[in-house]
């Protein structure tokens, strides 16, 4: 069960703590001022009560347990019953499996693309100084068609764009 | 901790009693119901009252609200349910069963 206590744990809702605990507290404190109204001292009436609530932290406990044990039980019996009918079933089972399974990895894949292509910059230190270089006519240099480029040609092309040369 | 062993089994079938009869009471008022009604015999424990007033509200024979009391404090007042009362009827018919029963047994032996 310490598994089941554990998920209770992960779950547990503020809210009932405080219930409970305000619960207990109204009844210490009534307890107190009945046996002061008999004629007990406040401070024997505090130690007593304590003393009779014993570890009111394990009363808590037991009635938090008892308070999420029918929702565990009943997502417990959900799961069993998915799981029995996935298991009847079984063509119908593996069909959706494969699906979702080819889904999955068409979207993966997708973004993998996309992330590689579009999302990541490139691996370059200052890919925003990264520029395109052509010669000819304008008309040529639409279609991509570049040459290339020596290191002299190059240092004259980028000082007659006011580019500072790296080739130095 | 004998005078808590004896209720152990009866302590729903008290609540459910008590509440039916005096109407709504919080868990502090039936610790003291019982107590009186019993001559001090039967002591309630709080550390098995609560677990089993929420158990019992679990399982429906018993609803809870929140309500302020007239010192201004906030006590969770628990009331008897109608599944809760069927519940009474057939604790009741069993527990006078079996105390008449060991009765019979006690005085045969």
């Amino acid at each position: 069960m310490s598994w089941l206590s554990r998920l209770a744990n992960a779950f547990r809702s503020r809210r009932m703590d405080r219930e409970l605990d305000e619960e207990l507290r109204f009844h210490m404190e009534s307890r107190k001022e009945e046996m002061v109204r008999q004629g007990v001292s406040a401070q024997e009436a505090e130690r007593t009560v304590r003393r009779r609530m014993g570890n009111s932290l394990a009363t808590r406990e037991r009635s938090r347990d008892i308070r999420l044990m029918p929702w565990m039980e009943s997502l417990w019996r959900d799961l069993r019953f998915g799981m029995r009918v996935l298991a009847k079933d079984r063509v119908v089972t593996a069909a959706a499996v494969v699906s979702l399974a080819l889904a999955i990895g068409a979207c993966t894949a997708a973004f993998a693309l996309i992330d590689a292509m579009i999302l990541r910059p490139l691996p370059v230190p200052q890919p925003g100084r990264l520029f395109f270089l052509t010669s000819g006519t304008e008309e040529e240099a639409g279609s991509n068609k570049c040459g290339n480029f020596a290191g002299r040609p190059f240092d004259r092309h980028g000082r007659a764009a006011g580019l500072k040369s790296r080739a130095g | 901790m004998r005078k808590q062993d004896a209720l152990q089994g009866s302590l729903p079938l008290l609540v459910l009693k008590i509440l039916a009869r005096r109407g709504p009471l919080h868990g502090y008022g039936m610790t003291a119901h019982i107590e009186r009604m019993s001559d001090e015999v039967l002591r309630v424990e709080e550390g098995s009252l609560y677990p089993a007033l929420h158990r019992m509200e679990e399982d429906g024979w018993i609803r809870a609200k929140w309500v302020t009391t007239e010192n201004r404090r906030r006590a969770r007042v628990y009331e008897i349910t109608a599944a809760g009362r069927k519940q009474l009827e057939a604790e009741e018919g069993r527990w006078r069963a079996v105390t008449a029963a060991v009765d019979q047994v006690l005085g045969q032996a």
